[in-house]
């Protein structure tokens, strides 16, 4: 299994963006949607990978990931 | 990679943003459960009014009060004097924010079980932060 990676970049402005890399499925809306505890998202993209079953997951993953 | 998202910080967290404060060298910050009036240089009770407060002594000089306000939809907005704006302008703010943002950001992936595994500052005065699911 991937290595999975979470990486925030702050810019000059104080806002952010989030790179989620090697995550699949649930696990991966659940930790893209605790971002939303720090801001308001402006813009998302979903990867292949959001559509994966997660270990232990049961079909295909709705949402975010 | 399986998700990108680009996102506007928004202030919520009222003990974060005290932190911050004091982190920008603000020597006093009183947190309170409702907003309470600004008091301004004379001592007089402003129409402003505010939760999280700088009181004017931690300021000095002849400034007033400054106050955050936390509005309908959870997020803190400051209240700042025009006199004061000259100390707490939009630098000011937006360095706050920065500091706010790496202090949450922490303490979200903390709570989700993220690792943090490093920062590097860029040369724009953004910064990267790093994590990994343990």
């Amino acid at each position: 299994m991937a290595e999975q990676i979470v990486t925030v970049e702050v810019d000059k402005n104080g806002n952010f963006s989030v790179d989620l890399a090697g995550f699949q499925g649930k696990g991966c809306k659940a930790v893209a949607d605790a971002f939303q505890q720090v801001g308001k998202v402006t813009k998302e993209e979903t990867k292949p990978e959001y559509y994966q079953e997660g270990p232990g997951g049961h079909g295909i993953a709705l949402g975010r990931g | 990679m399986s998700a990108y998202t680009e996102q506007q910080t928004q202030i919520t967290d009222a003990d974060i943003l005290t932190e911050c404060l004091k982190a920008k060298g603000v020597k006093e910050v009183i947190n309170h459960d409702t907003a309470v009036q600004l008091e301004g240089y004379h001592g007089d009770k402003r129409k402003d009014t505010a939760e999280i407060v700088i009181p004017r002594r931690a300021i000095g000089g002849m400034s007033n009060d400054v106050g955050f306000k936390k509005q309908t939809d959870g997020t803190y907005k400051a209240v700042i004097s025009q006199y004061d704006s000259h100390r707490f302008n939009a630098a000011w703010m937006t360095d706050l924010k920065k500091i706010y943002a790496e202090k949450k950001i922490h303490k979200v992936a903390k709570k989700n079980g993220l690792t943090f595994i490093g920062k590097k500052v860029g040369q724009d005065g953004g910064f990267k932060l790093q994590f990994v699911k343990a």
